[in-house]
């Protein structure tokens, strides 16, 4: 039988019809005529009649008319925004075509809008490649003077948003990446709003990569999070995307964008460093860590990303450890409170961290400290130290203000 | 005629799909959200998806303090509980359903706002039984476990306010097919479920508790009545559909006699109005609204005259699409409009013979999609196609909600499992079966001596379990029946204060032990509930002392003295003389005693 097909059956000795899902071996899954599905045990369900299978699958493809001035690519790439249901067996699968959003995107008729399909994986199996393939794609659309939207799984939006920020030297319009935290299938979806604010932000003037995701929970204000400084903070909220120690550098509201002064411009043309090494570690220092699980991890990285407490410290069995493995690699220093900056001035933690070898990152988001330090291994390994310590694309503030 | 019932229950403990309880009361924290339409995977947005959508809203919701993030659709749903489901099944077995061996949970896409996240997660989990009533078994389709939605506060204009108190409550629906005859049997069979639901202990029997649907239909398709909130009102709503329904067709009829109809397209007439001293346009301009105008011809007469109710029907289109009043040529002059007004409007729109007139006040964007939504419902009357969502109001009416759904919006919910029903978990739950109406109306008839009345009010009442809880203490039925029925309603109100089944059942223990007659035990429970002692020392209270037969003969006596004693009046004066509580039977006989000797 095939998915689709009509068929009666019988049940615990009752006769239905409905509509044949699928047989996993196991349970029989219909879809009886009042929506509802019944999951039976295979031996339970007794397959009477089948009727020709007059059910094609059809593609979600419809002519789209709208033609506006301003052209917009939105390469998608997978995760929650770019798949949607199969209506039938619930399963989800990646979105064949974006046409959809013409029902919903209020000033659509301003735009034209048209998807390349650059990958269909989970945002957790994005790696280095995968950024500098959507780098490329990117600038491609740059510099056909479109505006660009990556449909990006949330999980890691903020990695490739970073990677992005850092291979691009210059831009000629903004890089926008958006998801969703709730399946498009669900009416109250909040991709609908946060296509339509990144479908907007394509004609602002800023020049920076950033992440596109609701202010907060309610479906009225979409942020513009600069790439490199924005963190899922939450599981599952609609407002999981936080600027961390900024504002957010544009916000949308009922079709009305407003950009901060913070936010760099758009320049004249766009330069791409589309290189990245992948000899950076990341590791998150506990209380009791062992030294040779830290070693294990650093052993042969060029640079590591340490995560520390507080103001930036680890145990004085890791630092005896980095004291060994300093003269090969690089260690830099973040916090886990992830708000603030480091400082290795204050307590004699700091200070053995510093004569040991490590180089304080500020107050550098530790997951944006990675990408960089991928990025500057592949384009300027020469001068690694000196640019980890500068401020390249807004991912190093000097000050930070009280209220904000 | 066919009618069918969709009852809905509220279960009482813990929300269906988060940990929050059952009760709770709203807060300030508000939240905004859109409802956009999806697509199925063939291309269709459903119908009543859609007419929904053309309507625009803005929903907020206000949070409370028995919901989180799952009610506010910003965190995935949790596994139902097991208590929930239990119950389910248990009522599905009462009205002898066949279980599903998995609960398939669904999301039925709603898209008015009274569910955050645009869907009610529904599952079935028992089909195809039926349930005995006097005029022979009413199938049950399909015994179904819900999410419960938002109530809703207010509406304005565009925007719609709902809290989330209400929203994730466990609620159990049972659908029976189109086998029930007329509006009294009804009400027999839903009275029959109910009293299944409520034999679990685990209906929630707050006010708004139960909401029946109706379908029904007299061969114009079908009508689903949502929402008719109380028992007695099913009648009145299925008299007044069936009326409704049968104007129509007079309507259709004479309209089709006369040749047809059509609206024509709405013109802008603000200019004739723009010195009307009506009130009502008066402040509709001063929003900047326009007011609109549109023919309908042959339809002069059918839309409000006796029981013709046309207007009414494409009122409702207006209502639903936040265009407040509609105004048409059967009540014109009228509003504060002049025969001079509605001359003038006439000559404009070129009014002749049988045409009719509609009129509406609104912003002008909204024009058109409304005028779409028009058409598609005379078109729908005029060929007697009455297949519609509707909605019972609180006098019996009903008015038009939406198109019907079709089964397309249903998809199953991703985020929970098929939740297992194995058969060791059924054998362990028949016990908890609640028996039939009738069983329980036997059980209280043959074995505790009621009549039927008395069997009907504890049922009625939904007092049986609780009886067969107390009669496990105190064996005896008629001083429970007397104090749960009348005595305790009655304390209550006097004291304004509410009594636990547990205290209860604690007096009944106490009664048993201390061998109390039925005064003491009403003297009792209005001791208790007054609060002038507590469970703890209530049994030693000084009224509860009885009087031994020496203080009762002396009083007796004294009591002849003063005035002529009969059997009549003695227990009757005895009370009103002492506090304490006496024998009656020891009373007369001391008095028949004293009687007789003297």
């Amino acid at each position: 039988m095939k998915t689709g097909e009509k068929i009666d059956f019988e049940y615990k000795g009752d006769s239905y019809s409905g509509i044949f899902i699928k047989n996993d071996g196991k349970i029989t899954t219909i879809k009886l005529s009042n929506g509802y599905n019944i999951s039976a045990l295979n031996e339970n369900i007794k397959i009477l009649r089948e009727y020709e299978n007059n059910y094609v699958a059809q593609d979600n493809i419809r002519e789209i008319k709208i033609n506006g001035k301003n052209e917009v690519y939105i390469l998608t790439t997978g995760g929650t925004i770019g798949s949607s249901v199969d209506y039938r067996t619930g399963a989800v699968k990646p979105v064949r075509d974006i046409s959809y959003i013409y029902n919903f995107v209020n000033n659509i008729s301003e735009f034209n809008v048209k998807q390349i399909n650059v990958a269909n994986i989970l945002s957790e199996n994005v790696n280095s490649k995968y950024w500098i393939e959507y780098a490329r794609r990117a600038r491609d659309v740059l510099n056909k003077n479109a505006g660009v939207v990556i449909f990006h799984g949330t999980d890691t939006m903020q990695h490739t948003a970073s990677a992005l920020s850092f291979m691009f030297e210059k831009l000629t319009g903004p890089i926008i990446l958006t998801g969703s935290q709730r399946s498009s299938d669900r009416p109250s979806s909040d991709a609908f709003i946060n296509i339509e604010a990144s479908i907007n932000f394509t004609k602002s003037d800023i020049g920076e990569v950033g992440i596109v995701m609701h202010s907060d929970t309610s479906d009225g204000t979409v942020s513009f999070h600069r790439g490199v400084r924005a963190r899922k903070m939450h599981t599952s909220r609609r407002d999981a995307f936080q600027s961390i120690g900024i504002r957010p550098l544009a916000t949308y509201t009922d079709g009305r964008v407003s950009v901060n002064n913070n936010a760099m411009k758009r320049q004249d043309e766009n330069i791409l460093n589309d290189k990245m090494d992948d000899s950076v570690s990341i590791i998150y220092f506990y209380p009791g860590m062992p030294e040779e699980d830290f070693i294990n991890i650093a052993a042969n990285k060029k640079a590591v990303i340490i995560m520390g407490t507080g103001l930036g410290h680890v145990s004085d069995n890791i630092i005896n450890a980095i004291k060994r493995l300093s003269k090969d690699t690089y260690f830099f220093m973040t916090s886990q409170c992830l708000y603030g900056s480091v400082n290795l001035n204050v307590y004699s933690t700091g200070r053995y961290l510093l004569d040991a070898g490590v180089i304080p990152l500020g107050d550098m988001l530790p997951e944006t400290a990675m990408v960089k330090a991928m990025f500057l291994l592949a384009n300027y390994p020469d001068n690694l130290v000196k640019l980890m310590k500068s401020n390249l694309r807004g991912e190093l503030n000097s000050r930070r203000i009280l209220e904000w | 005629m066919k009618i069918g019932l969709e009852i809905h229950f509220q279960l009482k403990g813990v929300k269906l799909f988060c940990s929050c309880s059952t009760e709770g009361e709203k807060s300030n924290y508000l939240f905004k959200r859109k409802m956009t339409p999806t697509m199925s995977e063939m291309g269709h947005i459903d119908r009543a998806a859609r007419y929904e959508n053309i309507r625009n809203r803005d929903f907020n919701y206000y949070t409370s303090t028995n919901s989180c993030l799952v009610d506010a659709d910003e965190e995935p749903p949790h596994m139902p509980d097991d208590s929930n489901i239990n119950t389910a099944i248990i009522v599905s077995m009462a009205l002898h359903c066949k279980i599903v061996d998995y609960v398939s949970f669904m999301r039925k896409i709603v898209i008015d706002g009274s569910n955050t996240s645009g869907f009610q997660r529904t599952g079935i989990v028992g089909l195809n039984g039926y349930v005995e009533t006097s005029q022979g078994r009413v199938r049950i389709s399909t015994v179904t476990l819900e999410e419960d939605a938002s109530r809703k506060i207010s509406e304005s204009g565009k925007n719609a306010f709902y809290s989330l108190d209400r929203l994730g409550i466990p609620l159990i629906e049972i659908s029976t097919e189109p086998d029930i005859k007329d509006e009294n049997h009804a009400i027999e069979t839903a009275r029959k479920i109910g009293f299944i639901v409520m034999s679990t202990g685990k209906f929630r029997g707050e006010v708004d508790s139960i909401r029946q649907d109706v379908n029904f239909s007299m061969g114009y398709g079908r009508v689903e009545i949502k929402g008719v909130s109380k028992l007695s009102l099913i009648k009145d709503t299925i008299k007044y559909e069936i009326q409704r329904q049968k104007s129509l067709a007079d309507i259709s009829g004479i309209i089709k006699a006369r040749g047809g109809t059509e609206i024509t397209d709405f013109m802008d007439i603000t200019h004739i109005l723009k010195d009307t001293d009506s009130k009502i346009i008066k402040a509709g301009l001063n929003k900047n609204k326009k007011v609109f105008c549109a023919k309908i011809n042959n339809a002069r007469g059918l839309l409000k005259n006796g029981n013709y109710r046309l207007g009414r029907e494409l009122a409702d289109v207006a209502k639903n699409m936040g265009i407040g009043g509609m105004m048409h040529s059967d009540e014109l002059p009228g509003y504060g409009l002049t025969d001079n007004d509605v001359n003038n409007i006439n000559n404009f729109m070129g009014i002749e013979n049988n045409d009719a007139i509609i009129m509406v006040i609104t912003d002008p964007e909204i024009i058109t999609a409304f005028k779409s939504e028009l058409d598609e419902r005379l078109k729908n009357l005029m060929s007697m196609n009455l297949a519609e969502t509707r909605a019972a109001t609180e006098d019996g009416e009903t008015r038009f909600l939406r198109p019907l759904s079709g089964g397309e919006r249903m998809y199953p919910e991703t985020d929970i499992g098929l939740i297992e029903i194995p058969l060791k978990r059924l054998n362990s739950l028949e016990g908890l079966v609640p028996e039939s109406m009738e069983d329980a109306l036997n059980n209280l008839k043959n074995n505790y001596g009621f009549s039927q009345t008395e069997a009907m009010g504890i049922i009625n009442n939904n007092l049986y379990g609780d009886f067969k809880d107390y009669i496990k203490v105190l064996n005896e039925p008629k001083i429970i029946s007397r104090i749960i029925l009348q005595k305790l309603p009655e304390y209550e109100k006097k004291y304004n204060k509410k009594l636990s089944g547990d205290e209860l059942m604690e007096i009944f223990t106490m009664a048993n032990e201390n061998k109390w007659g039925r005064d003491s035990v009403e003297k009792a429970l209005e001791l208790y509930v007054s609060g002038k002692y507590p469970l703890k020392i209530l049994a030693n209270a000084e009224e509860l002392k009885p009087l031994d037969a020496g203080r009762l003969r002396e009083i007796i006596i004294e009591l002849m003295r003063t005035q002529e004693i009969t059997e009549k009046n003695l227990i009757y004066l005895l009370k009103n003389k002492t506090k304490s509580s006496f024998d009656a039977r020891d009373a007369i006989k001391i008095f028949e005693n004293i009687k007789n000797n003297s």
